[in-house]
């Protein structure tokens, strides 16, 4: 009988590892292509590249509308995850401790993820013209970016406060401490890496959305991924992959500096 | 030094799928003496933990006062209550290490560093974890926890303990062991304590003093041996202990609070409390360590009856027998388990007059 689990292991365990390295393959493939494009020498985005040179990079740094985008998405992604981290914070806090409010509370915190982006962001533009504030400055995109990342923060500090024994301010109230204290020293603590995580997705999330971007955005102004789509409709050559990689490397950026301040058990299981 | 004074307290909860008001507590005087461990014991929703929560300052009573000493203390919040309190989930702060959580109501209470480390290392003593300072909670056992929990409640040197369950998480022979511990420490510090629990055994083992809660009110209060031995109604010798009832009349009065009562097995003296005159209906309880048993009819004794052995049980350190007796009921006898009576043996059966007691029948029961 022993032997069965043994051979089992055995048989099964080669499979298991071929079927889990199709699956990276299959995930990180294109990113390590678009990687490698951007360092092509040649002239266009192809892959294998035909010789490694930085000249696209270059070709990025000297690109205004390129340089100005990723400054404008960096901007807007900042403040996207500030506000949305206070709201999203907040609102969790509210969900946890109001029974009465939480059916619907928690489906009207979450719709902007549920429904369709760009439904949301049709909805968006048909408001914003109704109510005159138009898409002339850059609040209407900044506030659609906001009710996109604002579910992710109130999901993941949800799921860090369901997690919490309820006792526990109660224990630090009966050894002195006032609410505030209570809340300071121990609930703040113990949310952190939920309110951190949600930041995270929050920035990642804000930086990459396309829909929204695309419909919110004034006139003259572009978001990275925006921009990118719009060079590639004409151009063809490796700054489109030296823009994404660099977009990779903002948003690993995002995901270390997570993993810095609170351990990221998302990414570390 | 502290005294701890209920009076008359009430707690409602309102329920919103009724729309009704439910009585948790429907007023309640009970008296801590200083130093003492009073367990507040019923089965669950009795209000024991309500009562508990009240004098932590974590329910608003709706009537009532409770008093340290003489201070009533109802206004307060729970952080001025300067009370310890352990929870049934241990509640240890997973984000401290053992000596931060210990040190943490000295930090409130701006106890400097030095005298911090220093106290938390007494503390961390009497529990007999001295090396344990540095680990985080989750590396510690369940038995472990509740002890850094009791050390932290101490440490402070609160004016009472409040214990909710402290027990309840552990497993059997953990839950053995620390009733004794934690109710040694008790009597070494000296310290006002109560203590919530639906487990009876763990009630009568460490407490001075029992109160038996039922649906929001004290059903009685006093050591557990009365408890036991004279609960004061029936609802509370069927909660604590096994017991026998056998229903009857009471026909007359003797000495030294003596009834005899008529029953299907004809009169029985049994000793009785207040009332009970000629004429009340009662029920007689026996426990079943109380009822002797032999294969030949006694020469002496009162209360002696036959029955008819139909179930044997071995228990380990006794024998439990199902016996059936003319009245139709059927009696718990617990023995010694080197007694050999054979099922269905025909047995002689009695019981001493002072190891019984008379209770009124509940009301509604038949």
């Amino acid at each position: 009988m022993a032997n069965r689990f043994g051979l089992g292991a055995i048989v099964t365990r080669p499979l298991l590892l071929i079927f889990v390295a199709a699956v990276y393959i299959f995930l990180m493939a294109p990113i390590f292509m678009v990687v490698l494009a951007s360092l092509n020498s040649g002239a266009y985005l192809r892959f294998p590249p035909e010789g490694l040179s930085l000249r696209w990079y270059v070709a990025f740094y000297e690109n205004t509308p390129f340089v100005d985008a990723m400054v404008l998405s960096f901007k807007v992604a900042l403040i996207s995850t500030l506000v949305s981290t206070i709201i999203g914070t907040m609102a969790a806090f509210y969900f946890a401790r109001v029974r009465e409010a939480r059916g619907g509370l928690r489906v009207v915190l979450i719709a902007p993820i549920l429904l369709p982006e760009i439904l949301t962001a049709i909805a968006l533009l048909l408001y914003y013209h109704q109510i005159g504030l138009g898409t002339r400055s850059l609040i209407g995109l900044q506030l659609g970016h906001i009710l996109i990342t604002t579910p992710y923060v109130f999901l993941n500090v949800t799921a860090g406060l369901g997690n919490m024994n309820p006792s526990l301010q109660e224990a630090a109230r009966s050894l002195g401490a006032t609410p505030a204290i209570a809340f300071r020293r121990v609930t703040l603590p113990l949310t952190k890496q939920g309110i951190v995580n949600g930041a995270m997705f929050a920035f990642i999330i804000s930086f990459d959305t396309f829909s929204i971007s695309l419909l919110l955005k004034s006139v003259d102004t572009m978001t990275l991924p925006i921009q990118l789509f719009e060079y590639l409709q004409w151009n063809f050559d490796p700054t489109a992959a030296a823009v994404s990689t660099i977009s990779i490397l903002i948003t690993l950026a995002a995901v270390a500096l997570t993993d810095r301040l609170v351990g990221l058990r998302v990414i570390r299981f | 030094m502290t005294r701890v004074a209920i009076e008359g307290l009430h707690k409602v909860y309102r329920d919103s799928d009724r729309g009704e008001d439910v009585y948790a507590i429907k007023g309640i005087d009970l008296l801590v003496e200083d130093g003492t461990l009073v367990s507040l014991l019923g089965p669950s929703g009795c209000g024991k933990t309500t009562t508990l929560r009240c004098i932590a300052g974590f329910e608003p009573p709706d009537g009532g006062a409770i008093r340290f000493n003489d201070e009533d203390i109802v206004a307060q919040p729970p952080e001025q209550r300067d009370i310890g309190l352990v929870f049934q989930n241990y509640a240890l702060f997973p984000h401290m290490t053992v000596a931060e959580n210990i040190g943490f109501g000295l930090e409130m209470r701006k106890v400097g560093k030095a005298d911090i480390q220093r106290r938390v290392g007494e503390v961390l003593d009497m529990v007999q974890m001295p090396t344990y300072g540095d680990r985080y909670p989750s590396q510690l056992s369940g038995g472990q926890q509740q002890r850094v929990a009791l050390a932290r409640a101490l440490v402070i040197e609160p004016r009472v303990l409040l214990l909710d369950e402290p027990l309840a998480n552990l497993d059997a022979k953990l839950r053995e062991e620390m009733r004794f511990f934690i109710r040694s420490l008790q009597q070494r510090v000296g310290i006002t304590t109560i203590y919530v629990t639906h487990d009876q055994s763990e009630a009568m083992v460490m407490s001075d003093r029992v109160v038996v809660m039922f649906g929001g009110l004290i059903s009685q209060y006093a050591d557990p041996r009365t408890i036991y031995a004279r609960p004061a109604t029936q609802q509370v010798a069927e909660f604590v202990g096994l017991s026998n009832f056998v229903a009857g009349i009471v026909s007359a009065r003797e000495e030294n609070g003596v009834r005899v009562a008529e029953t299907a097995i004809g009169p029985l003296r049994c000793t009785a409390g207040e009332g009970f005159d000629v004429g009340d209906p009662a029920l007689i309880l026996v426990r079943p360590e109380a009822i002797s048993l032999s294969r030949t009819r006694p020469d002496a004794g009162t209360n002696v009856f036959q029955g008819r052995v139909s179930e044997r049980h071995f228990l380990g350190h006794t024998t439990d027998y199902r016996l059936a007796i003319a009245s139709g009921n059927v009696l718990q006898v617990h023995l010694n388990t080197f007694s050999d009576i054979e099922p269905d043996a025909e047995v002689w059966c009695s019981f001493e007059p002072e190891q019984s007691w008379l209770v009124s029948p509940a009301r509604g029961a038949s």
